[in-house]
């Protein structure tokens, strides 16, 4: 179970609000110690690009994150991301996530994450063990607390 | 008397994923697609992402090639990355 405050998630709403503006797609990174495994207490907006029907980070935003991480002892724990209509994982959100280790978690919030500050609409998505992306309920995997 | 050359010197590199630093051990002549290979193995990194994610040598921007030697192009004691080579994701 992922325990995220009420403050990361309106955080996270906002950045993918501010950036999008509603008309493009973004991403936020949830990020905890590395000693507290189920635990998240920030979020990071990367450098990125986006349509309103895509986003790509910048492959040396990542590196920079990794370096940073470590001298924190911090890791990402979760990936989150709008779409302009329905929440669901794609073909591209399978293929190109930030972290490719089982456990890591994918949200996918509609309609730009114009809705209510919430995971009532969103759309989970677990990676597992053979590296495929499984849908979950987010109320088993993360405690808003 | 041995008339066996002397075994290669173990050199260390350290590699980062993910905040997470974990040195390994190598040989000169070592493959960096053998050295990547058990840092994937060593992070977890399973499915597509064995082939996505690269070794980048501590400039963050230089991936090293597969089919080159550790020697050629990686300096002993440095820090290299491992991170995918592009990350996104979409309606499309």
């Amino acid at each position: 179970m992922l325990k995220i405050t009420q403050e990361v998630l309106e955080k996270s709403f906002a950045a993918l609000r501010t950036c999008g503006l509603g008309r493009s797609e973004c991403v936020v990174f949830w990020i905890g110690p590395l000693e507290r495994p189920e635990h998240v207490d920030q979020v990071v907006h990367p450098r990125h690009t986006a349509t309103s029907v895509g986003y790509d980070v910048d492959p040396m935003w990542s590196g920079e994150l990794w370096l940073d991480l470590a001298e924190r002892a911090r890791t990402v724990r979760a990936q989150v991301h709008t779409h302009p209509g329905a929440a669901f994982h794609s073909a591209r959100d399978d293929s190109l996530p930030l972290i490719h280790t089982e456990g890591y978690l994918s949200l996918v919030i509609p309609r730009f994450a114009s809705g209510p500050v919430s995971l009532g609409d969103v759309h989970l998505a677990e990676r597992n063990s053979e590296g495929k992306w499984v849908a979950r309920d987010p109320r088993e995997l993360i405690e808003v607390t | 008397m041995s008339s066996q050359a002397p075994a290669p010197p173990k050199l260390q590199v350290t590699i980062v994923y993910n905040g997470v630093p974990q040195s390994f051990d190598y040989v000169p002549q070592q493959s960096i697609n053998s050295v990547r290979q058990q840092a994937l193995n060593f992070f977890g990194i399973t499915g597509d992402g064995r082939e996505q994610v690269r070794l980048f040598a501590p400039d963050n921007q230089t991936e090293l090639p597969d089919d080159a030697s550790m020697e050629d192009r990686v300096e002993p004691g440095s820090t290299l990355i491992l991170r995918p080579r592009t990350s996104g994701g979409g309606t499309r």
